[in-house]
């Protein structure tokens, strides 16, 4: 397992990914015994020999194999995305046979885990806002949800403190109209002036903020392990595969296509080959395939031939980034809430020992490498701190406790969600390139990707402008409020 | 009607019958019938796969739901009929269809429903009267009920006891709606959590929150002492009825946050640990009373991962 997690490692830029016409290679160990997916054809007799082996040879009856050979939908990856869509392809339409397939069940790695688990309703675009306010309702009811039969009730527990965006002078206006869009959706913002800020807040330094905006209703922080662990218990109730193994290769079926240029080739995505730590590799077909690998979108990707047969290839990659716990005796107590400051650095209390939860994004130039979740502690001394402790003046006096990193799944041109299907491979979904918004984004995600399958079309909440076409068609869609 | 038709046919135009082919002429009834048979519309399939759970909890459960649901449909917030009657009479009507009682700013007496179900409250808008009190002690409030709520600014007494449904976003609804809110009664709730108490400082005249019985409050204690802060006429009643804290402050909160065990605590570099000043080797909470542990110190502590499943 460690060489896999080494060749993970991509250093070539994405314009050099470009050039590359050969995918990644994925060996796997010679010995690796290949069980086949469902195409081969069974007589009826073979079908009754295997029914009748277990008998004779003494082993145990009505084993399953580990990875299905064959399923409706299969689900690349079981972080929040994943799961999500799990829930609501099962809760809603209980016709599907869902897999998921997940390489690592302890989530060392998973975006989700190592999130700080934020939920805002402020941001720039009205469909981003919708899918937040839609995970704040569904926390609202998620003991009915969630609730598997014969059990405990599962705890989420939210904080309802709010984000507080800053604004200095020359971005007043755009959270104002910011604001006005957000309340026309539903979400409840005000507009806090400076005169308020200093009654409200009276610990905070207002040097150069002209007004700020705060999330009355809705707007918190959660621990995401719990949703994911509440959300798998429910999945296995309503009958959701779980399997563990690393999808390597995917298997495509040609048909001849007939232009007027000569006969072309058209090629299908049949299903994937998994390889299982048990040593086997499986091949498994799907009639649905979503891709909800996170960070590590843009590889499978690329093993599907998105990328490399087909143009444009999928432009999310792995960012770090990291997270600092600092103590400090004499910070905000109960009034804290999710400061986002003008510079990008944002900060958050954890419990009531005096411990916060601080950050920030780093510029384009300065993005750390990939290749471990190292720490960089130089990073917190030179960019960080400094402006937290100018903008809470407390934090002067803080003391460094522990940091950890994770990745973003960052969508390298618009920095925002990429859904549906693909132009050529109609059967192979999307669920990508969140930049850091996918723990607020995920349970809307799972239900529009139900709505797309069953309906075909997004019934709630209208997510055909994120679709993957826009990169060929030349339209990013921005999104300004980015953290 | 046919065999009218036929007899007279019979009588006048026998030899023309076997010509005379009519259609099958279908009424209003027999098409939305067969319109409904032959219907393959998108939600039809739901049907067809929902699965029943016939066992004793399975039907218990359904039950249970289809109760919650009855409530929910009830509880509806319509704004028409607000706009009407004006919110605060509007929000004392639903209050009272579901044995709450009502006080208003005028007089000192708990309206209730008559026990014939008739409504004591006037049926048209009244300005003068604003809605003040609100006891829905023991009732089946949902949070579709809590809209109701909103316009009703003058509401200072909330009682919400022993209502088995309220959870922590009650009361995030009435910090939206009634941030004038002196008394807030929450006992007995099941579900209320610390996320109360972590709300409970955004009513800036509060005067009395009970919590007594609310047994998901973990850390009442810690959180009487930061109220006591912000909000000094505060009482807190209840705090004694919930259980204690046996570890102290720091302890319990690295046993309970993941968060804060996530990340290495060994490795930070001598240089960036050195940023903290000398004082704040010993961390003090300002007005602490309870035993708190006092020292913060860098342990060395191996690397912990949640394991998931």
């Amino acid at each position: 397992m460690l060489q896999a997690f080494a060749r993970r490692a991509p250093s070539i830029s994405v314009r050099a990914r470009c050039l590359c016409t050969k995918p990644p290679t994925s060996p796997g160990p010679p010995e690796r015994e290949y069980v086949q997916p469902s195409t081969e054809e069974k007589s009826a007799l073979k079908i009754l020999k295997d029914e009748f082996r277990p008998l004779f040879t003494g082993e145990a009856v009505g084993v399953e194999k580990a990875v299905p050979r064959r399923t409706d939908v299969l689900i690349i990856g079981g972080g929040l995305v994943g799961t999500a869509a799990a829930y609501f392809l099962k809760a809603h339409g209980e016709m599907f046979d869902v897999t998921i397939v997940e390489r690592d069940y302890g989530y060392t790695r998973a975006s989700t885990m190592l999130s700080c688990g934020g939920v805002r309703h402020q941001f720039t675009i009205p469909e981003n806002v919708q899918m937040s306010m839609f995970t704040t309702e569904f926390l609202k009811h998620y003991k009915e949800h969630l609730t598997v039969l014969g059990q405990d009730p599962p705890h989420v527990d939210f904080h309802h403190q709010g984000y507080l965006f800053l604004a200095p002078e020359n971005r007043a206006q755009l959270l104002l109209d910011c604001v006005k869009m957000q309340r026309a959706q539903g979400a409840k913002t005000v507009i806090l002036s400076k005169a308020q800020l200093a009654e409200k807040y009276p610990w905070m330094n207002l040097d150069g903020i002209e007004c700020a905006s705060y999330g009355t209703e809705g707007e918190g922080w959660f621990d995401p392990w719990q949703l994911v662990h509440a959300l798998k218990g429910k999945n296995i109730q309503l009958g959701v595969r779980y399997c563990q193994g690393e999808v390597v290769k995917f298997r495509y079926d040609s048909v001849p296509l007939y232009t007027s240029g000569g006969i072309a080739e058209k090629k299908r995505i049949l299903g994937v080959d998994v390889d299982h730590p048990d040593g086997k590799r499986y091949g498994c077909d799907a009639a649905v395939i979503i891709n909800s690998a996170g960070p590590w979108a843009g590889e499978v990707a690329r093993m599907a031939g998105i990328g490399v047969d087909v143009f444009p290839e999928l432009p999310v990659e792995p960012r770090k980034r990291y997270v600092y716990t600092i103590h400090c005796p004499d910070g905000p107590t109960l009034d804290c809430p999710f400061l986002i400051d003008t510079s990008g650095a944002y900060i958050r209390r954890e419990g009531l020992g005096g411990n916060y939860i601080c950050g920030a994004s780093p510029s384009e130039e300065a993005e750390p490498s990939i290749a471990n979740l190292d720490v960089d502690y130089e990073f917190y001394q030179e960019v960080v701190w400094p402006s937290i402790a100018h903008r809470v003046p407390a934090f002067n006096n803080s003391k460094l406790k522990c940091a950890w990193a994770g990745y973003y799944d960052y969508n390298t041109v618009d920095q925002n969600l990429i859904i549906g299907s693909h132009p050529e491979y109609r059967n192979f979904l999307f669920a990508n390139g969140m930049s850091g918004h996918g723990v607020q984004q995920g349970l809307a995600i799972g239900r529009a990707l139900f709505e797309y399958i069953y309906y075909s079309k997004y019934k709630t909440i209208d997510l055909s402008m994120f679709d993957f076409a826009r990169f060929a068609e030349r339209r990013p869609i921005l999104e300004q409020a980015i953290v | 009607m046919t065999t009218v038709l036929k007899r007279c046919l019979r009588g006048t135009m026998q030899t023309q019958l076997h010509s005379v082919c009519c259609p099958k002429v279908f009424s209003l009834e027999q098409k939305r019938h067969i319109r409904w048979k032959f219907s393959w519309d998108e939600n039809h399939l739901f049907y067809l796969w929902k699965t029943y759970n016939i066992s004793p909890t399975g039907i218990k459960d359904t039950m249970l739901r289809s109760e919650r649901e009855g409530f929910i449909n009830e509880q509806r917030y319509i704004p028409a009929k607000a706009l009407q009657r004006g919110p605060d009479l509007a929000a004392a009507d639903m209050i009272l269809n579901f044995n709450g009682r009502v006080k208003f700013n005028n007089d000192d007496v708990w309206y209730k429903t008559y026990e014939k179900g008739t409504s004591p409250l006037p049926q048209s808008f009244r300005p003068d009267l604003k809605l003040e009190a609100v006891d829905l002690a023991d009732s089946n409030w949902m949070l579709t009920g809590m809209d109701h709520l909103h316009g009703c600014e003058h509401v200072v007494f909330v009682s919400l006891a022993r209502c088995k449904y309220v959870t922590d976003w009650f009361i995030a609804q009435l910090v939206l709606h009634c941030p004038n809110l002196k008394y807030l009664d929450v006992s007995g709730c099941p579900e209320i959590t610390d996320a109360t108490m972590e709300m409970a400082y955004k009513f800036r005249h509060l005067q009395i929150l009970n919590i007594t019985d609310c047994q998901g409050i973990k850390q009442g204690e810690v959180f009487s002492v930061f109220l006591e802060d912000l909000l000094p006429e505060l009482i807190i009643i209840g705090v004694d009825s919930l259980s204690k804290m046996e570890l102290p402050l720091h302890e319990y909160e690295q046993q309970n946050s993941r968060f804060l065990n996530l990340g290495m605590s060994a490795s930070i570099p001598e240089q960036i640990v050195g940023l903290r000043s000398e004082t704040s080797e010993k961390s003090t909470v300002v007005n602490c009373k309870l035993n708190m542990s006092d020292s913060v110190e860098l342990k060395v502590e191996p690397l912990k991962t949640e394991s998931v499943c």
